[in-house]
């Protein structure tokens, strides 16, 4: 095996070198130069014990796009043909006859600040001492948070096993010396692997991406190097597959998590809103048993859609272990998060149930309403908390129309909508059961109405704000996914809008007389008010997932077209 | 159910499927991977020939490497290489004799009724019809000894003539050209030469996706400059230090205008000319009109980029000359090749390493048919024309030398010309696919559906033609047999068999010999034979002093050489890298002739209702018609279907968009519901499509014209015109 080592330092020997331990005891520690990067922190997080590190250094300029190494790579590993951890692709520019094409093989690149590694929340990968981003699969409970990390997609979740799986550089075969399956496969010599100083690295940093049309280097600073073709105007390539675009996967029991964390968020904000209004203004005996009996059924909302989102994982007896990398994961702060919410939501929803719901104690007692609201403010904040770090996990730059606060308004204005609305369809209900109505109650019903139909207004206000910017970006991934939303979900979204008005105009139907009539029929309208509210809710994640259009390496034409839509 | 619970939870990651192991030889694999044993073989697709290591386990072919030792590959292979041992366990193996029942379903039968049936429904067509009513398609997939029995047991044993192979629809016009020129068939040079040329010329030839293993060679030479000549900027076009692309069918007019330049500028080998040979005054005259601006105006290159390819013959100590089928697939086919051997001879660029007219054969065994299949010439490239050719023959062979023809029978297209104009009632097809893979496919449908009997021998059932069949013999495959290939640089290579076939299936040489058992001619032909090594035997002895010499041959060296290049014998017993490096030819004087042609008009012009020229080709995840690579999980993803490929200009023209579908229409049949890839490696005026793809036959389109020389279609070009498709 040739194995360039190109490092200059550490043990002088090609292959093998046992990094620091070796080098450590012979030579002290060579000061590291300042990385032309503005992010010095991540130096530590990913190289604190290596000076130098392996890496994959493709050359573009003499790959005839043979596909040898993709077919090598499955066949080293055993991969069912779903699982490539190494994909060629190709990017174009020119006309004909001048027209220049060239292929891109790849697979891990094995970067010095993975995003896999960063987000994984149980702390499934592990960086060798060769530099190699391993991940470990009897550590990942399949929540595929990786894949939607890497801007490269190099992870892949593999359908027959339930987790992720991805490119290890063959590192025990380097240990024995042998050159990975990609390297031994192609007939060129176009895949390399070579050890060099980390600095060497960031010194060979290029802003524009390892190669063209390829996602920006300081999302991850990829370790990979591409020689170019000489001369090669990078700007002038297009990837072959980039018209080519596909709704994403659903995501299903994310879909139901989020939109039903989110309604029971808000319905506990507008609890507490109301509690610490009557608690400071009124009787405490106000508003009747509304509480007692909305907030533990929120709780229940909550509680099933947090177990349901475990049917997302690949593995989900293992769900627990999601909060384990809560120091750079957003995912295990979510679950964190909302565990909190959770927790402490049901101390507050069992109170109010205990005093308001069953009437057992009065309202004021075990310990008093300083108590209750201690409480209520416990779960608005850890709610805050839980949906922040629910919104954050997308905010991923592998995901741009993931990737910005329009995700975490997204995220709390769902609460702001569907929360009140869920006071008024408990409200309807308490008036409907007892018969007795008060000013207080009608009063609140009205403002939640008025709030959820403003909050109803500026969301639809904001999404179009950012999908007529994002059809003027610059970024493919944007104007692709906004693309999608205008052409091939437009039916849906036509079909979400009219929902979305019909929930509105029921909702401010329902109290069209400022004053309670007819409860029964009033209860059903603010229920279905409810009901095509939360649908619009649902229909929007759908969206939001399904038209994320990732970041990428240059693909394979004729698969990309597989699938694609216009 | 607990199992499927258990992964559904997750507490099982089936890590012992995915588990690694150690491998003595190769190390660390993905331990279903790990075979019990490594076979040594020889790839079974292309004609590039890389050696192969097939790893064994529980009686199946679990894993392919390349095989480090082997000259050609040095352990490098190609993505259908690196996966055949794939298609070995289809679904879609053919594995007992089937016979086709009056309700047009099949009905499996035993060998015995199947051979009987053959036989008996054979004879009585010739009997009735004459020998010659009954063809025989063979192909360029078997092993030399099968060809070399597959010839005897037609020509001797049924007495028919009428048999030739699926190599006239890939490189019969190499044959007929380097017949023309030499005086016999033999590509003169070797893999070698790529890493050691000044210049390759590659004519009609996209090596990047046909034969990429020959950029093994490429990579190692240092220093050199790539000219490519073709109307597509192929992947390998995108190489090229100078890219002629030039007009369908103008490569006559470019190696004219060459020629021209080359007898003009006195940058000709004049001492070669003279003393190796014959009608250079004739060839000056006829070069004498091709001058630059006729070049330019007729092959619509500029003529810089002409200067530059010129100056690089000119002035290169060593070209390598080498063409596929962008020259073959031509109704001038056979007179192109010459052309190409004419420019070679007057630049002295034959008979070393490096230099040398090269034609690269397309599949795996071609070469070993060229040599030995007794159909288009006789073996050991002996000619049916000569008297001494065939009493050699027959007194080696110790029959009677009138049993010998003494003119070829019918080639493919005249076959399927005899059986529709009633002369030729049946039809054995062995290891070929013409229900995708022959031109004008309505035409061919009709013919088959004329015969009295078609008998189908192949590894795959149903294939478009097995399912015409009236008996299907199932057949072993690569893998499953020994015997050798021999590829484009006269290498032969031993292939071996690593498992046994799947069912009933069996060699097509135990096939041939059951054969010649039932004609109860078997000791006639074959007296004693057994196994492929009694044919190997005695081709080294009915090879011996001829050009493709074997007599010095041995499995045993070519197990250990990885291969031996031919002609090996007492004088090279290491085998030849070149040809003619004594510059004496195979003509009866010795000499090479310089012999020329002028570009004729394509055998369909476009109009306006077929304004586009289909041109055809592969793509290097596939194999011929797919009834191997197709079988491939992987390489079926990376290429899921056919496409066209259309420029923009031409999709705007025609209205059509990325992510439309459309239809290929010609004057013969149309192709529907295609993707389409717009894209400018396609000149505006015309369109590319592969044709691998059963279900998108473009063979439904092509035109059924043929060089008359060599028999070989003319594949790359056709009138069609684009269609949007709505389904």
């Amino acid at each position: 095996m040739s194995l360039p080592d190109t490092s200059g330092a550490c043990c002088g020997g090609s292959g093998g070198c046992a990094s620091k331990k070796a080098c450590g005891s012979t030579e002290p520690a060579r000061p590291r130069p300042a990385p032309p990067l503005e992010k010095p922190e991540i130096v530590g997080f990913r190289t604190d014990n290596r000076d130098s590190q392996y890496r994959f250094h493709f050359h573009m300029d003499l790959c005839i796009g043979c596909h040898a190494c993709e077919v090598a790579c499955a066949e080293q590993n055993g991969l069912p043909a779903d699982t490539q951890w190494r994909r060629v692709g190709e990017v174009q520019s020119g006309t004909f006859p001048d027209t220049q094409s060239y292929f891109l093989s790849s697979a891990c690149n094995h970067c010095l600040d993975a995003p896999c590694a960063k987000g994984c929340p149980v702390d499934a990968y592990e960086i060798n001492d060769k530099g190699i981003v391993v991940h470990l699969e009897d550590v990942c409970i399949g929540c595929g948070y990786c894949t939607w990390n890497c801007p490269y997609q190099v992870p892949v979740m593999q359908p027959d096993r339930r987790i992720v799986t991805k490119c290890d550089m063959c590192t025990n075969r380097l240990d024995q010396g042998k050159d990975p399956a990609c390297v031994a496969a192609c007939p060129v010599g176009a895949i390399e692997i070579e050890k060099v100083p980390i600095t060497q690295i960031f010194e060979e940093y290029r802003e524009s991406g390892l190669g063209p049309d390829m996602p920006s280097p300081s999302i991850t600073i990829p370790s990979t190097k591409i020689t170019l073709p000489e001369g090669m105007d990078i700007e002038a390539f297009t990837k072959v597959d980039q018209p080519f675009v596909k709704p994403e996967h659903p995501h299903t029991p994310l879909i139901i998590m989020t939109v039903l964390t989110q309604l029971g968020f808000g319905g506990f904000c507008t609890i507490f809103v109301v509690d610490l209004i009557r608690t400071l203004f009124l009787d405490a005996a106000t508003l009747g048993n509304v509480l007692g009996w909305l907030a533990p059924t929120l709780m229940g909302i909550v509680g099933l859609s947090l177990a349901a989102s475990t049917l997302h994982l690949g593995r989900p007896v293992y769900a627990g272990r999601a909060m384990k990398n809560w120091k750079t994961s957003w995912l295990s702060r979510e679950v964190i998060g909302l565990s909190a919410f959770a927790g402490a939501a049901m101390v507050y929803s069992l109170f109010l149930f205990v005093t308001e719901g069953l009437m057992w104690l009065e309202p004021n007692q075990l310990g008093g309403a300083w108590v209750r609201l201690g409480l209520g403010v416990g779960t608005v904040v850890f709610g805050i908390a839980g949906i922040y770090c629910s919104s954050m996990l997308y905010r991923v730059p592998a995901r741009p129309s993931w990737d910005s606060v329009k995700t975490t308004i997204d995220f709390f204005d769902v609460a702001a909508i569907l929360g009140p609305a869920s006071f008024i369809v408990a409200a309807m209900g308490a008036i409907m059961i007892s018969g007795r109505t008060t000013g207080f109650l009608v009063g609140a019903m009205q403002v939640a109405a008025f709030f959820v139909a403003l909050a109803f207004a500026f969301k639809h206000i904001k999404n179009a704000y950012y999908i007529n910017s994002w059809l003027k970006s610059d970024v493919h991934e944007l104007k692709a996914s906004a693309e999608l939303r205008m052409n091939h979900f437009f039916r849906l979204r036509m079909v979400r809008n009219v929902v979305g008005i019909a929930g509105v105009l029921a909702l401010t139907a329902f109290m069209a007389g400022g004053e309670v009539v007819d409860a029964g029929r009033q209860l059903a309208l603010a229920l279905l008010a409810l009901g095509l509210l939360t649908a619009v809710s649902f229909i929007n994640r759908y969206i939001f997932f399904v038209s994320v259009v990732p970041r990428n390496i240059p693909g394979n034409y004729l698969v990309a077209s597989q699938g694609a839509v216009h | 159910m607990i199992k499927k619970i258990k992964h559904l939870i997750g507490l099982d990651i089936k890590e012992e499927e995915y588990a690694y192991g150690y491998d003595p030889e190769h190390g660390y694999l993905s331990a279903k991977k790990i075979p019990e044993k490594w076979v040594k073989s020889t790839c079974g697709y292309c004609s590039v020939g890389c050696g192969m290591l097939l790893g064994v386990k529980e009686g199946k072919i679990i894993s392919v490497r390349g095989d480090e030792d082997h000259p050609v590959n040095e352990g490098d292979l190609c993505p259908k290489g690196l996966s055949e041992h794939y298609p070995l366990t289809s679904p879609d193996r053919a594995k007992h004799p089937l016979m086709k029942q009056p309700d047009g379903s099949f009905k499996n039968v035993s060998w015995e009724t199947a051979y009987s049936h053959m036989v008996d429904t054979v004879r009585n067509v010739q009997e009735k019809h004459g020998p010659q009513s009954f063809g025989v398609l063979s192909t360029g997939q078997l092993l030399t000894e099968e060809f070399y029995a597959l010839g005897k047991l037609v020509q001797l044993g049924f007495g028919t003539s009428n048999y030739d192979g699926n190599t006239t629809l890939c490189m019969s016009s190499a044959v007929v050209g380097y017949k023309q020129s030499f005086g016999s068939d033999g590509p003169p040079g070797s893999y070698k030469g790529l890493e050691t040329a000044d210049v390759i010329f590659l004519i009609g030839a996209n090596i990047a996706d046909n034969h990429p293993i020959l950029w093994h060679h490429i990579r190692k030479n240092k220093g050199f400059k790539l000219v490519v000549c073709d109307p597509r900027k192929t992947k390998t076009a995108m190489f090229a230090d100078t890219f002629l692309p030039i007009k369908p069918r103008s490569d006559i007019d470019l190696l004219n205008g060459l020629i021209h330049l080359v007898i003009k500028n006195d940058k000709v080998d004049k001492d070669y000319i003279e003393k190796h040979t014959t009608g250079y005054e004739e060839l000056c005259k006829h070069a004498e009109p091709f001058s630059l601006e006729t070049t330019v105006l007729r092959t619509g290159l500029p003529e810089e980029k002409i200067l530059e390819a010129y100056e690089a013959i000119a002035n290169g100590k060593n070209v390598y000359f080498a063409w596929t089928m962008g020259v073959n697939h031509s109704t001038q086919g056979s007179d192109t090749v010459s052309l190409i051997n004419t420019l070679a001879l007057i630049t002295g660029n034959i008979g070393r390493t490096g230099a040398a007219p090269m034609s690269i054969t397309g599949q795996c065994n071609a070469m070993g048919s060229r040599e030995f299949s007794f159909s288009s010439s006789m073996p050991g490239y002996r000619k049916f024309e000569n008297e001494t050719d065939r009493q050699d023959l027959a007194a080696m062979w110790k029959v009677d030398a009138g049993l010998i023809p003494d003119q070829r029978g019918a080639n493919y297209p005249q076959i399927i010309d005899g059986i529709l104009s009633g002369d030729i009632k049946a039809l054995w097809v062995i290891a070929t696919n013409p229900m995708v893979s022959f031109p004008d496919q309505a035409r061919l449908k009709k013919a088959l559906d004329k015969l009295d009997i078609l008998i189908v021998q192949d590894g795959f059932h149903p294939t478009p033609t097995t399912e015409l069949a009236d008996l299907v013999l199932p057949a072993a495959i690569w893998g499953e047999k020994d015997g050798m290939y021999t590829n484009s640089e006269r290498r032969a290579s031993r292939a071996n068999a690593a498992v046994p076939p799947p069912g009933e299936a069996r060699s097509d040489f135990q096939i041939f010999m059951d054969l010649a058992e039932r004609l109860e001619k078997k000791e006639m032909l074959f007296p004693g034979w057994t196994r492929t090594e009694d044919s190997f035997e005695e081709i080294k002895r009915v090879s011996k002093g001829r050009l493709c010499d074997y007599s010095g041959m041995t499995i045993e060296k070519m197990m250990e050489q990885g291969g031996l290049q031919w002609p090996c014998n007492e004088a090279h017993p290491e085998g030849s890298d070149s040809l003619y490096t004594d510059g004496v030819f195979k003509t009866e004087d010795g000499k090479a002739k310089l012999l020329f042609t002028s570009a004729e008009a394509m055998p369909e012009d476009t109009d306006n209702s077929y304004r586009l020229i289909l041109n055809t080709g592969r793509t290097v995840e596939h194999w011929h018609t797919g009834t191997k690579t197709r079988n491939v999980a992987l390489l079926n993803k990376l290429v899921p279907e056919a496409w066209v490929e259309v420029n923009p200009a031409t999709a705007k023209y025609f209205g059509i968009a990325i992510n439309d579908r459309v239809s290929l229409v010609s004057r013969r049949g149309r192709v529907d519901d295609l993707l389409v890839r717009i894209s400018e490696t396609i000149h505006p005026d015309h369109v590319f499509m592969p044709f691998h793809f059963a279900e998108k036959c473009i063979n439904k389109l092509t035109v059924a014209a043929f060089d008359p020389k060599s028999g070989e279609p003319n594949y790359k070009q056709c009138a069609v015109r684009l269609e949007r498709y709505d389904g």
